[in-house]
């Protein structure tokens, strides 16, 4: 029986010219950002 | 003073280079499929203002651009004001949050971010104003950076997905 694995692509941050893997501290630091960060809409009352 | 107009060989008098008001300061084209970009050597005490420009990229879902000094991760006050396209007032706060939230916008096919920073280099408060575009509104955003450092560099991060081309650019208002 086959299992289909799921890889989870790398998160790639660039720096000037240089692109790379984020370290597992960025990851989470840009995880973190990008969850408790999320763009709010807040209607007005009518 | 009439604007000049430069041609091959002319002398180019000081008056007329000392009016010029904005200055290319650093020009980063953004690589594919990255989560953030950090651009250094941005700010400096050449000027004390700059506007910072990305166009020509594409998002890989909508997303809005934070905008956050290097070094920084928290701090960021803002106030954005805009409408839904169906015509709705909205509006948002951010207190003390880890970036410039609504620093531009992007979704597949583009991706944009147009921010005056004023006075990064020095060491007083940060200043930002930029438009904001989402996938449901538009609008304007303001925010201060509450600490009084010196920063050099910023870093451009979706709030989804990743962002892949265009090219960043970072100008400096001549003071």
């Amino acid at each position: 029986m086959s299992m289909d694995t799921e890889t989870k692509k790398p998160l790639l941050v660039q720096v000037d010219g240089e692109v790379r893997e984020m370290t597992p501290e960025e990851v989470t630091a840009h995880e973190e950002m990008v969850a408790n960060s999320q763009p709010l809409i807040v209607p007005s009352p009518e | 003073m009439t604007y000049p107009v430069f041609t091959n060989g002319t002398v180019l008098p000081a008056s007329d280079l000392n009016a010029i008001g904005l200055w290319l300061v650093k020009s980063q084209t953004v690589g594919m499929g990255v989560s953030s970009v950090t651009v250094t050597g941005a700010f400096s005490a050449d000027f004390d203002n700059y506007l910072v420009e990305y166009s020509g990229g594409s998002a890989s879902t909508g997303c809005v651009t934070y905008f956050a000094l290097n070094g920084t991760s928290s701090g960021y006050y803002s106030g954005m004001s805009g409408a839904t396209y169906a015509g709705a007032h909205t509006y948002a706060g951010t207190s003390n949050a880890s970036s410039v939230v609504y620093g531009g916008g992007g979704d597949s096919g583009w991706v944009a971010l147009s921010m005056t920073v004023r006075d990064p280099f020095k060491a007083i408060f940060t200043k930002f104003s930029n438009p904001v575009w989402f996938a449901t509104y538009a609008g304007h955003n303001s925010a201060v950076h509450a600490s009084a450092t010196s920063y050099t560099g910023f870093t451009i991060t979706p709030s989804s997905g990743t962002i892949t081309g265009g090219t960043i650019r970072v100008y400096g208002y001549r003071n």
